[in-house]
C-alpha cells in the first residue's frame, strides 16, 4: 500500500498547456502516472503531450472518471481551479502553485473540510508513491519503493533526503510535500495519521522548518497517537528572526516558531532529530526492521 | 535555508540567504548573481540546486551568462542535481565549469575557498 495516491489513481492536470504544466505532465506520464486528462478553459478538444484537454474539470472527470487533480495554474487563477476541482467531485487536489493569497486559501480550506475532500499544498512539490504514481514536480528517478514515509514542508529538502534514503537502500512508501505556506490543506498530523494506518509504512521521516506551530502539534500527536518510529529534521536553525526565509510560512515572528523550540518539542516526544540532513538516513536505517 | 544551516554547522558564515524560488529561468540566476556580487564581503559563492520545478539547465545557463556579463571576483562552487541535470552538466562543461552532486561536499569545497581567501 501507500497513502493518498497509488497505481489506480487517475489524474487530471489543471493548467496542462502552460510551460510547467506540460513539462511536468510529460514527466508524470514517463513515470507511469495515469494522467487521463488536462483541463484548460478555451483549449477543450485539443491535445497536450498526448493527453486530451477539456475546457473544465467537470467535463474531464465525466469523460475519464478521474479522482485526483494537480494544479499548475498561475497564482491569480489557482484558487478558482481548486474550487472547480472540488465542485467536480475530485477527492485529492494537489496544488503546486506558489503565491495564492492566504485569504483565498482560507476559503478553500473551509470548503475542503465541509466536503470531506483533500488538498495537498498549495506551494508544494506534490505527492509520490514510488513505482506507482507521481503527482507533482519532484524528480521521479531519485525515489525507490519501500517502507519509509516522508512528509515535508520543503520541496528541495525532501529531494535531498529522499535521494539519501534511496542511496542508502531505504525505499519510500509515499513522500508528501505539504507546502511552505502559512495555511495548507494537509498538515503533518494528517500525514502522520495516514502513515500510522498504512501497513506498508514502517518509519516516518518528518521534515519541518521555522514558522508556525505545526511541528510542535505534530510532536504532541506523535507522543499520543503514533506507534511507528519517527525521525525529524528542522530547517532554519540559523535563520534570523523576523525574516521570511524563502517560504511564506517560514518566519520566526515574535520570538516563536524557532527551530530550537521545534527540535525540543520533537525530542520531548521521543522523536530522533537529525542535526544535519545527511544524518537522517542513518537514523532511519537504525529503525527499519531488518528482513 | 538548510544550506545556510549546513554552512554554519561546518563553521562558515553565510553572507546572505537567496532563494531563487520555483519555476526557473536563466534571467533569475543572472539577477541573483548581480545581487550577490554587489556585496564586497562575499568571499565565495555556492549554488545549491536540487531541481524539481527548477530546471538545472536553466540555472547552468544563468551561471554561464552571469560569468560572461558580470565581473565575478569570488570563486564559485556549483551543486546541481534533479530535473534536467544532464543538460546542465553539458552546458557547464562547455564553459569549463564543474559541478558536484553532494550538498555536504559542496559546502566543504566552498568553505575551503572562502577561508583560503581570508588568509
Amino acid at each position: 500500500m501507500s497513502i493518498l495516491v497509488d497505481e489506480k489513481s487517475k489524474v487530471i492536470v489543471q493548467g496542462i498547456t502552460g510551460r510547467d504544466g506540460s513539462f511536468h505532465t510529460k514527466a508524470m506520464l514517463d513515470y507511469g502516472t495515469k494522467v487521463v486528462a488536462g483541463a484548460t478553459p478555451g483549449k477543450g478538444g485539443t491535445e497536450c503531450v498526448g493527453v486530451p484537454v477539456f475546457d473544465s474539470v467537470q467535463e474531464a472527470r465525466d469523460a475519464t472518471g478521474a479522482d485526483t487533480s494537480v494544479v499548475y495554474v498561475p497564482a491569480a487563477f489557482a484558487a478558482d481551479a481548486v474550487h472547480e476541482a472540488f465542485d467536480a467531485g475530485i477527492q485529492v487536489v494537489v496544488c503546486v502553485t506558489e503565491g495564492i493569497p492566504t485569504f483565498e486559501v482560507m476559503r478553500i480550506y473551509g470548503k475542503m473540510k465541509a466536503l470531506g475532500v483533500r488538498m495537498i499544498g498549495p506551494n508544494c512539490p506534490g505527492i509520490i508513491s514510488p513505482g506507482k504514481c507521481k503527482v507533482g514536480i519532484m524528480p521521479g528517478h531519485i525515489h525507490s519503493p519501500g517502507k519509509v514515509g516522508v512528509v515535508s514542508r520543503s520541496g528541495t529538502l525532501t529531494y535531498e533526503v529522499v535521494d539519501q534514503l534511496t542511496s542508502a537502500g531505504l525505499g519510500q512508501s509515499t513522500c508528501i510535500g505539504i507546502g511552505g505556506d502559512p495555511i495548507i490543506g494537509t498538515n503533518f498530523i494528517d500525514a502522520l495519521e495516514l502513515f500510522e494506518k498504512d501497513p506498508e509504512t514502517e518509519v516516518v521521516v518528518l521534515i519541518g522548518e521555522i514558522g508556525g506551530t505545526d511541528e510542535e502539534e505534530a510532536a504532541e500527536f506523535v507522543k499520543s497517537e503514533v506507534k511507528k518510529p519517527v525521525v525529524a529534521f528542522v530547517a532554519g536553525q540559523t535563520a534570523p528572526p523576523g525574516k521570511r526565509m524563502g517560504h511564506a510560512g517560514a518566519i520566526v515572528s515574535g520570538g516563536t516558531g524557532t527551530a530550537k523550540e521545534k527540535i525540543e518539542a520533537f525530542s520531548r516526544a521521543g522523536i530522533s532529530v537529525a542535526e544535519i540532513p545527511s544524518q537522517i538516513s542513518g537514523l532511519v536505517a537504525n529503525l527499519v526492521k531488518t528482513g | 535555508m538548510a544550506t545556510m544551516d549546513l554552512i554554519k554547522h561546518h563553521g562558515g558564515e553565510p553572507a546572505n540567504f537567496l532563494d531563487i524560488g520555483g519555476s526557473s529561468s536563466p534571467e533569475k540566476v543572472l539577477t541573483a548573481m548581480r545581487i550577490i556580487c554587489s556585496d564586497p564581503k562575499v568571499k565565495a559563492i555556492f549554488f545549491n540546486i536540487f531541481g524539481g520545478i527548477t530546471r538545472c539547465d536553466d540555472v547552468a545557463q544563468g551561471i554561464v551568462t552571469a560569468l560572461k556579463d558580470i565581473d565575478v571576483k569570488a570563486p564559485i562552487v556549483i551543486r546541481l542535481t534533479g530535473t534536467n541535470e544532464e543538460k546542465a552538466r553539458e552546458i557547464l562543461s562547455k564553459a569549463n565549469l564543474a559541478a558536484t552532486t553532494s550538498m555536504d561536499e559542496g559546502v566543504k569545497q566552498v568553505l575551503a575557498m572562502a577561508q583560503g581567501g581570508v588568509s
